[in-house]
This record gives structure tokens, C-alpha cells and sequence, in this order.
């Protein structure tokens, strides 16, 4: 088979591919033309390679054929609205009116969560068997000092580190990191540097939820850590791992009041 | 001639209220083994019980392992109900987004293409938050390649038909 040929094939998968991806509607696919290439390109088959892509090329018609038929079937009922319809209608309504339509057609289930004697007995095995905080500190070198206390957000506020609305601030902080960087890298210690301490503190805090929810990447360039820009955001989950940072004078250059 | 069921009706109930596994209610060969292999018949008998509380016994999908039962409102709530559930209007909104915009798209639409829709309303930092909500409590889940389906949630809780006839009659109640 010769490289046009396979690539025909290739394109067709590609297109089939879209439209199950629902990237675009099956009804673009023309699977008249694409079965009328595969018939023409049959002949030129030569190895098990080829046959093999022409089989998957062939499936791939009839999963959309398939999909043509269920849009059909769907188009056909009560509850078919296409989607640039129904984002106009969700444009104009108010989120009150889309919560009440929803409340209209809403019949929760019924749920109770109970405390069973099995459970009872292996949170208190698991308790049991749990190491003092103090030793287990010890275990991962992290010497004494007072066990880790819950705050609240009035705490947070007074000490500076939540101040109002959360979500503008962070927007504020990635405009920032987009500005610095260029839309390229910034090093973590020269975004989160600040004349004082408080400030710096904040940067890193408002950093890490930049980092966790994708908005930026955070990796290791010739023992530095950088910030760099994400093209799309990740979501959530964006890193995987936890990656603690000590903020120390030494880190920030002796810059600390 | 009404039959008594005793104790097979307090099987059943304790079954259909709470929750053992992942999932609320019972199996289809749970029922039968706790209850017997007339285990419809007293489900029948449990949603007579029910039915002055404004409950219902409800049956859902036909998976490998035949139907769930569960036990959920037969009616509808008031705004002021659901928030004291824990929902606020704008996560009841974007449920209602969701769920509608996975429907138009024939049940399964791209994650990126209902978090913009989102976002537009309610916000990009909101969005991502209420989509994971959503799919935590079985609402939606996500296949590979990013595509959003409804969720077994959706398909118990919720009156697929209803929500579209009011959405597309511009938020207003059917018959309005």
C-alpha cells in the first residue's frame, strides 16, 4: 500500500475519532465518501499491516454510523434541544431560574449513614495501632515543637493571609506571573520575594493554590524552582504530588525584615 | 385478600434507608435473598407505607447485576429545603447546566466544552470546584478522553424530561 493510500485510511480514523470524541457532529462525516476511498484503496492492500488498518477503519465507520443513528433517534424526541440552543437559553437565565427548573425535576434519595459495630472497631483497631504524633514526627526528622493547630478564616484574615474575595486575589497573582514571566518561566523565590514577611507568606499560600489547581506548573531547572504558564489549565489535580517548601531567608536571598 | 409481611417489610426498609456500600439502596438479588422472591410484592406494600410521607420506592437502570431499589422524594423540594441540604442556588444552577448541556449532546459532552459554559455563569474558580462535586456525588462521571456522561445519581434523582421542558420554556414551570 502506498503512502497515499495510508494515509487515507489514517484520515478517515482521524475524522471517525472526532466525531466519537463528540468533537463534531456525525452527520459532518461523510461515510458514503469514506467507504467509497476504502473501496478503492482495497485493491493496493498488501501486508497484515494494511489489512489490519483497513479492518480498524472499517469499524470506525460503523461505530459512527451507529452514532448517525442514535442522533436520529435522538433528534426525533421530546427532549432534543441542540446545544447552541440551549446555551442561549442558559445565557439568559437567571441562576435562580435554572436552580428552580432544576428543583422542579429534583427527587433526591433518601440516605441514612449509620454507625456499625465493624466500623466502630476498626477506626478504634486503626487508632490503636497509631504511633504518637511526637514519635512519628521524630520517625521523619522533623524534631519537636508544638502538633499543628486548626484556624479559622477570621485567624487567617487578621494575620493577613486571607484577605476578601479569594478568587480575585488569585487572578491578581497569575496576571502577575504572566506578566513577569513573559509567557515563559519566573523562578518561584523571585515571585514570592516581599519586603516583608507576612507578604511572603501570602505569595507562597495564593502560589501553591495557582500550582494545585493548574494554573501554573511548577518544576526543578538547574536546581531552581520555576513557575511556568500553563497553555490550558489543568483543572483540578494540577500536580500530582506535594511538593513542601521551606520559606527561609536563605531561600529569599537574606531579603527578610 | 391483603397479605402480612411482618418482618420481610422491616428487612426491606432497613435494605431500601441505609446505606451499606458506595451506593444507597439494594440490589435486585440482595432483596431476594433478605426478603424472599417475593421481594416486589413487599416493596409494593412498603410504598403504600410511604406514600403519605410524600416517598417512594424507586427502581433504577438494568445493569449486569438487574435493577437497584431505592427509597427517594416522590414530590419536589422548595429552595429554602435544598438549602438547608447544603445546596446553594448557584451548585443547583450549575447542576441544571450540566446535566442539560450532557443531554443536548445526546449524554456525552466534553469536559472543557461544559466547564466554559460554566464558567461563563458562574465563574472559572467555581466551576472547577462544582464539576468535581458533581462527579463526587455520582451526578456525573468522567470517561477517557475527557468526555462527561450523567451518573447513576442522575439517572435516579432526576426527571431528565422535566428538567429539559422548563429549561427550554424559558425557566418557567411546564404548563405555565
Amino acid at each position: 500500500m502506498g503512502a497515499a493510500s495510508r494515509k487515507g485510511l489514517l484520515e478517515i480514523l482521524r475524522d471517525c475519532e472526532l466525531v466519537e470524541r463528540r468533537a463534531i457532529d456525525p452527520f459532518l462525516f461523510d461515510a458514503r465518501r469514506a467507504l467509497g476511498r476504502i473501496r478503492e484503496i482495497h485493491p493496493k492492500l498488501s501486508s497484515l499491516e494494511d489489512h489490519c488498518l483497513d479492518a480498524k477503519a472499517l469499524n470506525a465507520i460503523s461505530r459512527v454510523l451507529s452514532l448517525q443513528g442514535a442522533q436520529l433517534k435522538f433528534q426525533s424526541s421530546s427532549l432534543y434541544s441542540p446545544p447552541e440552543v440551549l446555551k442561549g437559553i442558559i445565557e439568559r437565565l437567571a441562576p435562580e431560574e435554572l436552580a428552580g427548573a432544576f428543583l422542579r425535576a429534583w427527587h433526591p434519595i433518601v440516605e441514612f449513614e449509620r454507625l456499625t459495630a465493624e466500623g466502630i472497631q476498626a477506626g478504634l483497631s486503626y487508632w490503636g495501632s497509631l504511633k504518637p504524633f511526637d514519635e512519628r514526627r521524630r520517625r521523619i526528622d522533623k524534631g519537636g515543637g508544638a502538633p499543628p493547630e486548626g484556624v479559622d478564616e477570621g485567624h487567617l484574615e487578621r494575620i493577613g493571609i486571607a484577605r476578601g474575595d479569594f478568587t480575585r486575589k488569585m487572578m491578581e497573582y497569575l496576571e502577575e506571573i504572566v506578566k513577569r514571566s513573559k509567557g515563559g518561566r519566573l523562578r518561584y523565590w523571585d515571585f514570592v520575594r516581599a519586603p516583608s514577611f507576612e507578604e511572603v507568606i501570602e505569595r507562597a499560600y495564593y502560589a501553591s493554590f495557582l500550582i494545585s489547581y493548574g494554573f501554573v506548573g511548577l518544576e526543578r531547572a538547574d536546581g531552581e524552582l520555576e513557575l511556568s504558564l500553563k497553555a490550558e489549565p489543568a483543572g483540578r489535580g494540577g500536580m500530582g504530588v506535594s511538593v513542601p517548601i521551606s520559606i527561609s531567608n536563605e531561600a529569599l536571598g537574606g531579603d527578610l525584615e | 385478600m391483603r397479605r402480612f409481611y411482618g418482618d420481610r417489610l422491616k428487612r426491606a426498609a432497613h435494605l431500601l434507608f441505609f446505606k451499606r456500600g458506595k451506593l444507597p439502596g439494594a440490589k435486585a438479588w440482595e432483596l431476594k435473598s433478605r426478603v424472599g422472591d417475593d421481594y416486589r410484592d413487599v416493596l409494593a406494600h412498603l410504598n403504600e407505607i410511604l406514600d403519605p410521607i410524600d416517598l417512594e420506592v424507586k427502581e433504577v437502570g438494568e445493569g449486569e447485576e438487574g435493577p437497584r431499589f431505592m427509597v427517594g422524594l416522590k414530590g419536589t423540594i422548595k429552595p429554602v429545603e435544598a438549602r438547608m441540604m447544603g445546596w446553594r442556588i448557584d451548585n443547583l444552577a450549575g447542576l441544571a447546566i450540566t446535566i442539560a448541556y450532557i443531554i443536548s449532546k445526546q449524554g456525552k459532552a466534553p469536559r472543557k466544552e461544559v466547564e466554559e459554559l460554566l464558567s461563563e455563569k458562574l465563574g472559572r474558580w467555581k466551576t472547577l470546584t462544582l464539576l468535581d462535586v458533581y462527579e463526587r456525588s455520582g451526578y456525573i462521571t468522567e470517561e477517557e478522553g475527557g468526555l462527561l456522561s450523567l451518573g447513576w445519581r442522575t439517572r435516579a434523582e432526576v426527571d431528565i424530561g422535566k428538567l429539559m421542558t422548563s429549561l427550554l420554556g424559558g425557566g418557567q414551570p411546564p404548563g405555565d
